[in-house]
């Protein structure tokens, strides 16, 4: 078995060699043994039979002598042996009794030959010799026997022979096989390694074209038969599989690209969509932008109305003073210098004078409030006009020009332009600045947006009707902005109302018109930056936070 | 000229969105200062010359913020038999009726009411208010920022021509009935003449 183990992993022409030359070997080998052994028999028979004879007719001639008593005769009989045969090495020639007759020693033999104990007739082989005993009957009367001793060295010597012509024999055997098995090894392993070398170059290319190249009928031709039936059955699933792979490729390529083209479309509709939404939303603000001109258009004249109406009363009341009436009265105390009192007293006339003079003092009065009541709503009217001027202006104007800015600066030019207002309404203005913070952007933005802080806070402060009216501006920068903030300590705002104070449109004030911090948030944002409210709630004022970014060198080269 | 006779009309409605313009139209229409009447009493018993002065006619003047409280207001004056003779109607009223169709509404309810439209802003052509208004003698344009003599003048005028308007119309009424009654008085005199002389005969009648 472990013999059969080792084979295991030899190639199959060294396997077949390995087992042609074993059994062609071990059949000469048993041939030569049977062939040997056969011959020992054989030649030992022939060897006996010739012993047999040579010591019959020793006895045939040695008997005579017996008879007579003549051991000369009978050694003379037996001394001629040794020139009969060279192998005999002794014979000796017993008498009836068994006592040593006559002797022959061959001459020039190593060994020392002695006449054993007589035996009965038969022979041995031992020690190297033919031992023979034959005896000699005279007249059917047992006269003695005759002993003769046989070398085989004859014998050995042909075995010698035989053997080394067998193993010439076997060593040709075994050339001729070996050369028989490497010749005819080809007709089994031949096609076995072609298989092998197909099924390595189907293994290797994945080339299922290839074929095994039938050689035969065998069982290998209908194993090869076998697996090319199985190639030409994997081809073809390989070429469906190809087919379908193909297919599949050029679906999914297909699909890809009708993927790709509604891709393409929806973006396209994206784009569009786009374009019609920006169009749309330029449209709509240019109709905006017409419908607030109107709206601003209306309002001025509306205003300009009240203007007018106010100017007119007012200088008529001017016009039609009855301050000249006073005039008159002290004229005519002059008149009446030098007897005023007795005029007063006694006069018809001078008896009213003093009701008069109380008349006049009354209706002059009630002139002079009528007046300063028309220039007051004249100057409200034409600051609500200039509102409205900046307003139109803030919406009208599409791009400023940039340019670097103090924050600081522009808050003081948004409290100059409200100089007026908050004189007028009492309001205390605090300024709470750290450093000179710059920014960089369009300077009537952000102006618009901190004139309508400061006049939201200034609001905020009158109509709370406290006599404590402050407003507290404060500029700060931090991480790359600065952060204006305007807080009053008025009216406050309502929770609800801080997420729609942005609103457009959205004004608790009579004659607000909404859309002050609207545009003021709108404005933050374009200019990057945020407006933010916060407040306490009614009663604990409000503070609105205006952070824009930052004008750094670095970000201008960027 | 003090307007004091009878069927005079100096009810005023203005219909304004804008109470601004309200108080302009009340301060135009106001009369004049309470203390002037004693200091003119008073002056002129002082210096005995003095003349009082010409008041202002007085109107009655109501007050509208849209279009559609204006028109109620007309109509409850048509049904009270206390119409108003004239309305100022502003031209642009967002969110309701503008002026050209609050003009049409008081029209409807009462086609006599003079009609001054008033504008700001030409956002209406001419030709427009034309297409709406029709042809007419009832309304008129006055564009803001108009003036105090614009409004008393164009009150004045209107009124009175409200009441012309009425009187020539309450005369033609009469002038009709009037020529009713003659041609019945015509009628039966022809035909008492017709009963009384039959022997009349036509050659009496003819020239």
């Amino acid at each position: 078995m472990n013999g059969l183990r080792l084979l295991r992993d030899v190639p199959i022409q060294r396997k077949l060699t390995i087992i042609s030359m074993l059994t062609s070997g071990l059949a000469l080998l048993v041939a030569g043994l049977a062939f040997g052994a056969y011959e020992q028999v054989v030649s030992r028979g022939a060897m006996v039979e010739r012993v047999s004879i040579t010591a019959s007719m020793v006895a045939d001639n040695s008997s005579s002598a017996l008879m007579f008593n003549d051991p000369a005769s009978a050694a003379a009989t037996i001394k001629s042996l040794g020139a009969e045969d060279s192998h005999i090495v002794g014979a000796a020639i017993y008498d009836e009794k068994g006592r040593i007759f006559a002797i022959y020693r061959r001459a020039g033999w190593a060994g020392n030959f002695e006449a054993p104990r007589v035996e009965p007739e038969g022979y041995r082989f031992g020690g190297g010799h033919l031992r023979l005993f034959h005896a000699i009957s005279l007249a059917g009367e047992h006269a003695g026997t005759v002993y003769i001793q046989h070398d085989l060295t004859e014998m050995r010597a042909r075995t010698w022979r035989y053997a080394l012509i067998m193993l010439l024999v076997m060593a040709g055997a075994s050339a001729a096989a070996l050369l028989l098995a490497t010749k005819l090894h080809t007709a089994i392993s031949g096609p076995v390694s072609d298989l092998a070398q197909v099924v390595g170059t189907v293994t290797t290319q994945k080339n299922y074209a290839v074929r095994a190249a039938k050689q035969g009928n065998d069982e290998l031709g209908s194993l090869i038969d076998g697996f090319n039936a199985m190639l030409s059955q994997i081809q073809i699933q390989d070429s469906a599989l190809q087919e379908a792979r193909d297919k599949l490729e050029k679906r999914v390529a297909e699909r890809t690209q009708e993927l790709q083209q509604e891709v393409t479309e929806h973006t396209q509709a994206q784009a569009e969509l786009e374009r019609v939404h920006r169009q749309l939303v330029d449209s709509s603000r240019q109709a905006g932008m017409a419908e607030i001109a109107t709206n601003v258009l209306h309002n001025v004249g509306n205003v300009l109305n009240s203007v007018n109406v106010s100017a007119i009363l007012a200088s008529e009341l001017a016009q039609k003073s009855k301050a000249d009436g006073l005039g008159r009265v002290v004229e005519l105390m002059r008149e009446h210098a030098h007897d005023l009192g007795e005029f007063i007293a006694s006069d018809p006339r001078g008896k009213h004078l003093p009701v008069h003079l109380g008349h006049l003092a009354d209706h002059l009065k009630t002139e002079q409030a009528a007046i300063v009541k028309e220039l007051d709503s004249l100057r409200s009217n034409i600051e609500h006009i200039k509102d409205i001027v900046a307003m139109q202006q803030s919406y009208a104007k599409v791009a400023g020009v940039h340019e670097i800015i103090s924050v600081v600066d522009l808050l003081e030019d948004s409290l100059r332009m409200n100089t007026g207002a908050l004189a007028r309404h009492g309001v205390e203005l605090v300024r709470d600045f750290e450093g000179q913070p710059l920014v960089n952007m369009d300077k009537h933005k952000v102006l618009q947006i901190l004139v309508n802080l400061v006049r939201n806070a200034k609001y905020a402060c009158s109509e709370s009707g406290l006599p404590d009216r402050r407003v507290t501006l404060s500029v700060r920068s931090a991480n790359g902005r600065a952060r204006i903030v305007v807080a009053d300590n008025g009216v406050g705002i309502p929770p609800e109302n801080l997420t729609r104070i942005f609103n457009h449109g959205f004004t608790t004030r009579v004659d607000g018109h909404g859309f002050g911090l609207h545009s003021g948030a709108l404005a933050a944002r374009e200019l990057g930056g945020t407006l933010s409210v916060h407040s306490d709630g009614v009663g604990r004022g409000a503070s609105f936070s205006l952070e824009l970014p930052l004008y750094s060198a670095e970000t201008a080269h960027a | 000229m003090r307007e004091s006779s009878e069927g005079c009309n100096r009810r005023i409605l203005v219909i304004d969105d804008n109470r601004a313009i309200h108080d302009d139209f009340r301060k135009i229409f106001e009369p004049v200062f309470p203390s002037a009447q004693p200091l003119a009493e008073s002056g002129n018993a002082l210096f005995g010359d003095e003349t009082l002065s010409v008041p202002r006619p007085l109107f009655q003047v109501d007050f509208a913020s849209q279009g559609s409280e204006g028109a109620a207001l007309v109509e409850r004056a048509r049904a009270d038999n206390d119409p108003y003779a004239m309305a100022f109607v502003d031209m642009r009223m967002p969110p309701g009726w503008d002026g050209i169709e609050t003009t049409l509404r008081i029209w409807e309810l009462d086609p006599r009411v003079q009609i001054v439209i008033c504008t700001a802003f030409s956002d209406h052509s001419w030709e427009s208010i034309l297409r709406r208004l029709g042809h007419s003698d009832r309304w008129l344009i006055l564009k803001k920022p108009f003036d105090n003599i614009e409004v008393l003048q164009v009150a004045s005028a209107l009124t009175h021509k409200w009441r012309v308007t009425e009187d020539a119309e309450s005369q033609l009424r009469h002038l009709k009935t009037l020529l009713e009654r003659r041609s019945a008085e015509l009628r039966a005199a022809q035909s008492e003449l017709a009963g009384s002389a039959p022997q009349v005969g036509m050659a009496e009648i003819a020239p």
